[in-house]
C-alpha cells in the first residue's frame, strides 16, 4: 500500500510503533447470505486484485460472483482496542487523508446550498517549521513560519477554496492557560474530593503518550492532565465558538487540521471530541505536514515562491475575529508545557527564584530545578522525549508514588522488596511536579508526520548510502546524527530563522519582547473574552479578570465540558478467537 | 464473539464410515482419553505402540470448527485422515496437513493449533509432529506453517487464558465417537 | 557406540524436579550454582562440587539442589542469565516482564551472599513474551527481547535499579535471542535472532544511541540461538532451517557467513562455543534441538595463501536421545575454569542434566 506523506511510522527510531499486526475483530456488513437447503454451496474466491469474490461451489456458472466487501476498521476500534500499541498506520491512511480532504471539498454544495459546510483549516506551528525548514534548505534566503502560513493561506484559500486558514498557537495559549490552572488546582490539593489526580502532573497533548498509557500504562492515567491538547482546543474552538460568531452549527463546518503526528488523526477520532447532538467531530479530518506537502505538489502549488500578502501583517478581513497569530510560547518546541508553569511560578512568586536545568544523558531528557533565595526547591520538573525515556519516567513515577507499574503479576514481589529498602533515605529527592512528556526523540519538530530531509541536503539522513568497503565505522553513527541535524533545522526554522530564541533560554530571558508581550496580552484578552462567552453568555468579564477567573459552578462545569478530557484504560483481554500468538 | 465470518456458507461433507477405527478408539481408549491420559503409556507396553493414520485422524476429525460449532473439521472436510503422513525413515515422525475452507480463513491458525494441541495431550510424548495447511489452500501458507510448528509460539499459546478457553470449547467435544451427525 | 569420533559424551548427572519443560540452564560464572528455569514459574539452583582431584581424568561432580525460587512470575519462566560477578540472575517471562534476583547481603558475615534469593527489581516494558536476557561481559548493560519485535538495552545502576538505554525496533517478527560480544572493547556489541530469519548487530553511537549496523541475511527459517567465539571473531547461529552458521568479523562492523554446518534434522534451538580443552583450535561449539541431538563441532582456523584464516569444522563427539524422546531446549558450556569440558542441558522431559565429553579410549 502506498503512503501519503514521505514516509511510514515505522521507517523511525524509537518512536511508538505498531508491534502487531491488527487484532480487532471486523464487523461484516454483507447480510447473511440466505441459506438454500440443499443448494450448491459457495465458495470464495481471490482475483489478482486482491478482491475476494463469493462463487458457487460446483458447475454453477449462472450465479453471479459476488465481490465481497473487506472488512474495514474504525480509528475508533483502534482506539478502544489494546492489540497494538498506538496507531494501526493504515487505518489513518485511508480514513484521514489528504484524499478524503480532496473528496469532501469537491462534494461540498456551493453556498447557498443548506448542505454547505464551512471548510476551516488549521495548522500547527511545528507543521510551518518543518516546511520552513524544508524550504530555507533549498533556497538561498531563509524562509520563516510567517511566510509559509501565509502561502499556505493562500493555496488553501484560493486553490483548495478554504474559507478559513489559522495557525495553532492561539489554541495553545488556551490550552497552556488551562493546563497551568490544572497544575495548581492539582498542587493545592484543591478539588481532590472529586478525585484529582496527585502530583507529578503529566503532559497530556502528545497522543501517542496517551494512548500508550491508557494500553499499557493504567495506572499513570490519573497523573496525566486532563487539560485539552491544542489540536482539540482549536477544535472546540472553531467549531462552537467561531461556527456561532458565523452563524454555522458544528455540523456545518468542516474542520482539516495540519498536524506533524499522525496519532493526531486518533486523537481526533476520540469519542470525547466528537459532538453527539449535532453528530459531528470537533476536528473532521488530520492530515500530516507530509501529507499537506503531497497535496500543495498535487495541486501544483509552489510554496517556495514569495506572494505579495506575506510581507504585511495579515489583512483584517483575513482575521475578523483578530485572532492573535504565531504566538510564540518560549521553552520547547513541543508546546512549552513546563516552561509556562515554571515562567507563571516565577512571575508569581513573591520573592526571587532560580531555575536550572540538567541534562540527563541526552537533550531529550532534562530535569528543571526551580529553588527559592534560602535553596529550597519549589517546583520539580522534566521535559522527557522519546519511547525510551518516557520509559525510565514511567518506572520513576511509579516508584515514587508506590505504584505498581504495568500489568505483570510477578510485580508484587519486587514490590515487596522496595517497599522494604525504602528507608529515609528515599525522602532526600523531592519528586517531580511535573514533566513534559512527549513520545518522539526530539519532540513534535521530529513528528512522525513531518516532512524528512531530502538525500543530498545539508542535514539529510545518510542512513540509505550503502556500505562501504572500510565497514560502517564512520557511516552509521553519522546516520543518526544526520537525523538529529534535520531536527536541529526543524527546531530552527520553529523559533524563526535564523535562529534566535534559544529553545531553552536561561531564566532571566524568560521576559519577551516588547512585540510578543503585546501580543501575549492580547491573546490573553481574547481568551478571557471567549471564555465569558462560551462558558457564562451575556456575562462580561470584569475588567482584570484572568483564565483562572470564577465564574460560577455552571460556567465552570461548562468550562470543564469545553477544555478537558478524559482518559480511559483500555481492557486488555481480547476475545479468545482474536488472539494473536 | 469475534464479529466477522470468514466463510459464512462453508461445504459440509458427510462423515467417513469408520467402525475399524471407532473399534480401535475403544479398545485403547488409553491415551484417547484426556483425563486418563497421564504419564503412564509408555509403562505397560516396552514395545512402542504402533499407531497409523486412521488413528491419528480418530483423535482430531471431531474438533469442532472454531466458526461453525456445531460442525467438526471432518464435516468441513479440513481434516482427512489421508492427509496424515508419517516419515518413511522416522515413524514417530509424522505430519498432519489441514484444509482451511476459505484461502483467507483467519481462523487457520487456531485450527491448526487445536489439532497441534489435540495430538500433543492425546499422543505419547515419542511423537514429533508437524502441522501444515495443504500447499496452496491458504494465502498465508508459509507463515501459519511457521507459526504452527514453534513450540515456543505454541507453548505461550497456551498459557493466554482468553485463548485457551476457546480451544477448550473446540476440544471438549474431540473425544466423541458418535460420527452419525446429518448434514 | 556409531562411527569412531575422537570424544564420547558421559552423563555427569541427571537433575530432576521441574514439573513442567526446562527451557533454559545458566552456569553461574564465579560461583559453582547452576540454574535452571521451566513452564513450571520456578527457577531451581543447584550446587556443585568435586569430590575427588579435578586432575585425574575421573573427577566425578556432585550436584545438589540448593534452592528453588518460585519466582512470581505469572507465565513460564523462559531463560535465566547471571551478571559476570556471578550475584545476580535474571528471568525472562513469557508474563513479559524481567526479574532480578539477588541474595540479601544483610545478613552477610564475610563468607559472601547468604540467604534467600529475592526479587530485587523488576523490568517491564515487553509487550508481550520475554525471550531471552543476556548481560553483558562487564555487566553494565543488560538486554532482552520479546515477541513484540524489541530489543531492550537496560543499563545497570547500583542497587538493583535499572535505566532504559534503548529500545531497538529492527526485526519485523518475534525476536528468540540476545547476545553480547565477550569483549567491551571501545563499544559492546549486541546480537539478535529473530523469527524473521535475520540476526541483527548493534551498537551504541557515541551520543548513547543504540542502533543498528548490520543485518546477517542467510537462514532461511527462524534462527532461535546466539553464541560468540570465546575469541570474539565469530558468531554461530543456530536456526529451524537445520543448520548453524558461523559468521566472521571481516572488518570492525563487518560480519559475513563462513561456515555452514549440517548434522541435525530438527529445529537447532541452542547451541554454545566453549574454550574448550586443548591447543590449537577455536574452540568446541555445541548444539542441540528438536532431534533431542548432541553435537560437539571443533572449529579451527586453517592459514591459506591469501593469508585469510579458513575456518573448518569436525564433529568430536555425538550423542542421540541426551533427554529420551525429548526435545532439548539448551546447551551451554560451563565457563569455569577447568570444567571447560563440561556442559548441562534442559529438556522437555523437565529435565536438566549435566555432561562431560571425554576423549574416547580407542
Amino acid at each position: 500500500m502506498a503512503f501519503s506523506g514521505a514516509l511510514t511510522l515505522t521507517d523511525l527510531n524509537d518512536f511508538i510503533t505498531p508491534s502487531q499486526a491488527c487484532i480487532k475483530p471486523v464487523e461484516q456488513s454483507n447480510p447473511a447470505p440466505v441459506h438454500d437447503p440443499g443448494a450448491a454451496l459457495t465458495q470464495i474466491q481471490v482475483d489478482s486484485t486482491g478482491s475476494y469474490y463469493e462463487v458457487s461451489a460446483v458447475g454453477r456458472t449462472d450465479v453471479d460472483a459476488k465481490k465481497l466487501q473487506t472488512a474495514e476498521i474504525s480509528l475508533n476500534d483502534c482506539l478502544a482496542c489494546s492489540g497494538c500499541i498506538t496507531s494501526a498506520e493504515s487505518v489513518l491512511i485511508t480514513l484521514q487523508s489528504h484524499t478524503e480532504v480532496l473528496n469532501f471539498l469537491e462534494s461540498n454544495p456551493i453556498l447557498p446550498a443548506a448542505a454547505h459546510r464551512t471548510p476551516v483549516l488549521s495548522i500547527a506551528p511545528q507543521s510551518l517549521a518543518s516546511l520552513a525548514a524544508a524550504l530555507s534548505s533549498s533556497s538561498a534566503r531563509p524562509v520563516g513560519p510567517a511566510e509559509v502560513l501565509a502561502r499556505v493561506r493562500a493555496f488553501a484559500i484560493r486553490v483548495l477554496g478554504f474559507e478559513h486558514v489559522f495557525d495553532t498557537t492561539f489554541a495553545r495559549h488556551i490550552a497552556l492557560l488551562e493546563h497551568a490552572r490544572e497544575f495548581s488546582e492539582r498542587r493545592s490539593g484543591k478539588g481532590k474530593e472529586k478525585g484529582v489526580a496527585p502530583l507529578p502532573m503529566l503532559a497530556s497533548a502528545c497522543p501517542g503518550w496517551v494512548c500508550y498509557a491508557e494500553k499499557t500504562h493504567a495506572e499513570m492515567l490519573p497523573f496525566i492532565s486532563a487539560a485539552k491538547s491544542p489540536q482539540q482546543v482549536m477544535g472546540t474552538l472553531v467549531k462552537e465558538w467561531m461556527g456561532a460568531k458565523w452563524g454555522r452549527t458544528p455540523d456545518q463546518i468542516y474542520h482539516v487540521t495540519v498536524m506533524p503526528c499522525y496519532d493526531k488523526k486518533l486523537e481526533a477520532s476520540r469519542e470525547d471530541f466528537c459532538n453527539d447532538t449535532y453528530a459531528t467531530r470537533d476536528v473532521d479530518c488530520v492530515i500530516t505536514t507530509g501529507e499537506l506537502d503531497l497535496l500543495m505538489r498535487e495541486k501544483g502549488w509552489d510554496l517556495s515562491a514569495p506572494i505579495p500578502e506575506e510581507l504585511s501583517p495579515p489583512s483584517p478581513s483575513l482575521n475578523p475575529l483578530a485572532i492573535p497569530e504565531l504566538l510564540a510560547h518560549p521553552g520547547s518546541s513541543s508546546g512549552s508545557y513546563l516552561h509556562s508553569l515554571i515562567a507563571a511560578l516565577v512571575a508569581s512568586s513573591q520573592t526571587p527564584l532560580t531555575h536550572t536545568v540538567r541534562t540527563l544523558r541526552n537533550s531529550d531528557y532534562e530535569e528543571h530545578t526551580v529553588m527559592d533565595e534560602s535553596g529550597a526547591t519549589v517546583f520539580r520538573g522534566a521535559r522527557c522525549y522519546g519511547f525510551r525515556n518516557l520509559q525510565n519516567l514511567v518506572r520513576k513515577v511509579g516508584r515514587e508514588a508506590g505504584l505498581q507499574v504495568g500489568r505483570g503479576a510477578a510485580g508484587r514481589v519486587g514490590a515487596l522488596r522496595r517497599a522494604r529498602k525504602a528507608g529515609p533515605e528515599s525522602e532526600q529527592e523531592k519528586g517531580y511536579d511535573y514533566v513534559e512528556v512527549m513520545a518522539c526523540p526530539g519532540g513534535c519538530v521530529n513528528g512522525g508526520g513531518q516532512l524528512r530531509p531530502m538525500l543530498g541536503q545539508e542535514g539529510a539522513a545518510l542512513e540509505s548510502l550503502p556500505a562501504t568497503e572500510d565497514g560502517l565505522e564512520v557511516q552509521a553513527p553519522s546516520a543518526k546524527w544526520g537525523d538529529r541535524a534535520w531536527t536541529k533545522k526543524v527546531e530552527e526554522a520553529y523559533w524563526g530563522a535564523p535562529p534566535t530564541p534559544p529553545p531553552t533560554p536561561p531564566p532571566e530571558v524568560i521576559g519577551l519582547e516588547e512585540r510578543e508581550e503585546e501580543k501575549r496580552r492580547r491573546a490573553d484578552r481574547l481568551a478571557v473574552e471567549l471564555l465569558y462567552e462560551m462558558c457564562s453568555p451575556g456575562q462580561d468579564p470584569p475588567g482584570d479578570a484572568a483564565w483562572d477567573v470564577h465564574m460560577g459552578e455552571r460556567a465552570d462545569e461548562m468550562r470543564r465540558r469545553l477544555f478537558r478530557t478524559q482518559y480511559r484504560a483500555v481492557e486488555g483481554e481480547v476475545v479468545g478467537l482474536a488472539v494473536k500468538w | 464473539m469475534s464479529g466477522e465470518v470468514f466463510n459464512p456458507n462453508p461445504t459440509v461433507f458427510a462423515p467417513t464410515k469408520a467402525s475399524r477405527v471407532a473399534a480401535f478408539a475403544k479398545r485403547n481408549s488409553l491415551w484417547l482419553d484426556d483425563a486418563d491420559h497421564e504419564h503412564e503409556e509408555e509403562d505397560e507396553s516396552n514395545e512402542p505402540e504402533q499407531i497409523d493414520q486412521d488413528e491419528i485422524f480418530e483423535l482430531i476429525r471431531s474438533i469442532s470448527d472454531p466458526e461453525h460449532r456445531s460442525m467438526t473439521l471432518e464435516q468441513l472436510a479440513v481434516v482427512s485422515a489421508p492427509q496424515i503422513t508419517f516419515d518413511s525413515q522416522v515413524p514417530d515422525r509424522l505430519t498432519v496437513e489441514f484444509t482451511p475452507t476459505v484461502p483467507h480463513c483467519g481462523m487457520s491458525t487456531f485450527i491448526g493449533l487445536s489439532i497441534r494441541v489435540r495430538l500433543l495431550r492425546s499422543l505419547p510424548q515419542r511423537f514429533k509432529v508437524d502441522v501444515r495447511v495443504k500447499p496452496g489452500s491458504h494465502q498465508s501458507e508459509h507463515a501459519l506453517n511457521k507459526q504452527l510448528n514453534d513450540k515456543e509460539r505454541v507453548a505461550a499459546a497456551l498459557e493466554n487464558p482468553a485463548l485457551v478457553e476457546v480451544l477448550e470449547q473446540c476440544l471438549s467435544t474431540a473425544g466423541r465417537h458418535d460420527h452419525d451427525h446429518s448434514v | 557406540m556409531e562411527e569412531d569420533l575422537p570424544y564420547n559424551v558421559q552423563l555427569v548427572t541427571q537433575l530432576e524436579g521441574h514439573d513442567d519443560r526446562a527451557w533454559h540452564v545458566a552456569w553461574n560464572p564465579a560461583r559453582p550454582i547452576l540454574a535452571s528455569c521451566s513452564a513450571d514459574k520456578t527457577v531451581r539452583l543447584y550446587n556443585y562440587r568435586s569430590t575427588t582431584d579435578p586432575d585425574t581424568a575421573t573427577a566425578p561432580l556432585e550436584f545438589s539442589l540448593n534452592t528453588t525460587i518460585p519466582t512470581g512470575h505469572a507465565k513460564t519462566v523462559r531463560a535465566v542469565a547471571w551478571s559476570p560477578s556471578g550475584k545476580t540472575l535474571a528471568t525472562a517471562s513469557f508474563d513479559s516482564n524481567i526479574g532480578i534476583w539477588a541474595q540479601d547481603e544483610d545478613d552477610e558475615e564475610g563468607g559472601g551472599p547468604q540467604g534467600e534469593w529475592e526479587c530485587m527489581s523488576l523490568l517491564e516494558g515487553h509487550e508481550t513474551e520475554c525471550k531471552s536476557i543476556a548481560y553483558s561481559s562487564s555487566g553494565t548493560l543488560l538486554a532482552s527481547c520479546s515477541r513484540d519485535k524489541t530489543v531492550w538495552v537496560w543499563e545497570v545502576h547500583p542497587d538493583s535499579d535499572f535505566e532504559c538505554m534503548g529500545v531497538l525496533m529492527e526485526h519485523t517478527q518475534d525476536v528468540k535471542c540476545v547476545a553480547w560480544h565477550p569483549h567491551e572493547e571501545v563499544r559492546s556489541i549486541l546480537a539478535s535472532a529473530s523469527y524473521d530469519d535475520t540476526i541483527k548487530l548493534y551498537v551504541d553511537d557515541p551520543s548513547e544511541d543504540w542502533f543498528c549496523f548490520t543485518t546477517l541475511t542467510g537462514h532461511t527459517s527462524t534462527v532461535w540461538s546466539l553464541v560468540f567465539s570465546p575469541d570474539g571473531r565469530y558468531l554461530a547461529s543456530g536456526s529451524d532451517d537445520l543448520t548453524i552458521r558461523i559468521w566472521e568479523r571481516v572488518q570492525e562492523h563487518r560480519w559475513e557467513c563462513v561456515s555452514v554446518l549440517e548434522g541435525h534434522d530438527r529445529s537447532i534451538y541452542s547451541v554454545s562455543w566453549s574454550r574448550g580443552k586443548g591447543e590449537g583450535h577455536l574452540g568446541w561449539l555445541a548444539s542441540t534441538g528438536g532431534d533431542g541431538l548432541i553435537l560437539v563441532w571443533k572449529i579451527s582456523a586453517v592459514p591459506t595463501e591469501s593469508g585469510r584464516d579458513k575456518l573448518s569444522h569436525k564433529i568430536i563427539s555425538r550423542f542421540p536421545a541426551a533427554h529420551g524422546v525429548s526435545d532439548v531446549n539448551s546447551i551451554v558450556w560451563c565457563p569455569r575454569q577447568g570444567m571447560e569440558d563440561v556442559f548441562a542441558t534442559a529438556g522437555d522431559d523437565g529435565a536438566v542434566k549435566v555432561w562431560k565429553i571425554a576423549q574416547s579410549s580407542t
